[in-house]
């Protein structure tokens, strides 16, 4: 402590009067006796220990687990359905198969490349391969 | 016949008093109550703060003196209810220019006045400083003991005792206080 901080401590204990009456041990047991019996609440953040006691701990659980159902729902929706038009849009004079879009949600599957037809620019400048 | 508040408690709710606890209490309460009056400014919200913390610390008590630290504990109860009421229940608090506590006994005009400046100035200063202030400065706490209590690091005691230090160095009236004035 340098000597300001000195001073502050001693004029701390100068100034703070003594209290007009002391905390007995009876206070503190009428306290405790008439606070309302609480339960061990688990720590904030404790997802384990709050999972394993019930109640709301299992709050957090449960959204991660939705997420993870939606999400997987949507990826098996997209791919179904991206499989059902690629076998029922594909025409049969050779053209490339339209990829429908379905319900907004991006294909976890990217759709397969078909070769472009035959004549066609592809855009590659080395070509595609097209017969000459 | 004045009934006591223990009296009136059925006898199956009263907690059985842990060894020691009572030695304590006793001994320190004067300690506490002093500190809580620092903190808060008043002696009922002191009484309050240390009865919290001392009920706090009665279950744990055994495992508390165990570790040698049953001061350090209800401390750092203290500061930590200090803290949250400031946070949840003071926060509508009005500065007022007279202290509702301040009682004249004998020539207690220069205690009074001093104690109203002291007041005034720990009003001054952020919960967390004045927390710093009595720990540290009352208390007796080191630095380590006083980040242990508030549950911050030590770098960040000393930057609240240097930011306190600065607001308390401009605080009128207690810079005649700090040079030596008035006893209690």
């Amino acid at each position: 402590m340098n000597t300001e901080e000195r001073q502050l401590a001693e004029m701390l204990h100068r100034v703070a009067p003594e209290p007009p009456r002391r905390v007995t041990v009876e206070d503190v047991a009428f306290r405790l006796a008439s606070e309302p019996r609480r339960e061990h609440r688990p720590r904030r953040g404790s997802i384990r220990s709050s999972v394993f006691r019930g109640g709301r701990g299992w709050t957090p659980v449960l959204a991660a687990l939705s997420v993870f159902a939606i999400a997987g729902a949507s990826a098996g929706i997209a791919t179904v359905a991206t499989s059902h038009h690629t076998h029922s849009l594909t025409p049969g004079d050779g053209t490339p198969p339209t990829i429908a879009s379905v319900s907004g949600s991006p294909s976890p599957t990217p759709p397969s490349q078909s070769p472009p037809p035959p004549g066609r620019p592809c855009g590659w400048p080395a070509g595609c391969g097209a017969p000459s | 016949m004045a009934l006591t508040s223990v009296e009136v408690l059925p006898v199956d709710d009263r907690p059985s008093e842990p060894d020691g606890f009572r030695e304590f209490v006793e001994a320190r309460s004067s300690a506490l109550l002093r500190s809580g009056w620092l903190l808060t400014g008043d002696w009922p919200s002191a009484e309050d703060l240390v009865q919290t913390a001392l009920a706090a610390a009665w279950p744990r008590w055994a495992s508390l003196t165990r570790q040698d630290a049953p001061e350090l504990y209800v401390r750092k109860i203290m500061v930590n209810t200090f803290l949250r009421w400031r946070r949840r229940r003071w926060n509508g608090e009005v500065a007022t220019g007279r202290l509702p506590d301040m009682q004249a006994y004998g020539d207690a005009f220069a205690q009074i006045d001093a104690r109203q400046a002291l007041i005034a100035a720990l009003d001054r200063l952020p919960p967390r400083q004045r927390a710093v202030v009595v720990l540290r400065y009352f208390a007796d706490q080191t630095e380590t003991q006083t980040a242990a209590a508030m549950g911050c690091s030590v770098g960040a005691v000393k930057a609240h005792a240097s930011k306190a230090l600065a607001r308390l160095r401009d605080a009128p009236g207690l810079a005649e206080l700090m040079t030596g004035g008035v006893t209690s």
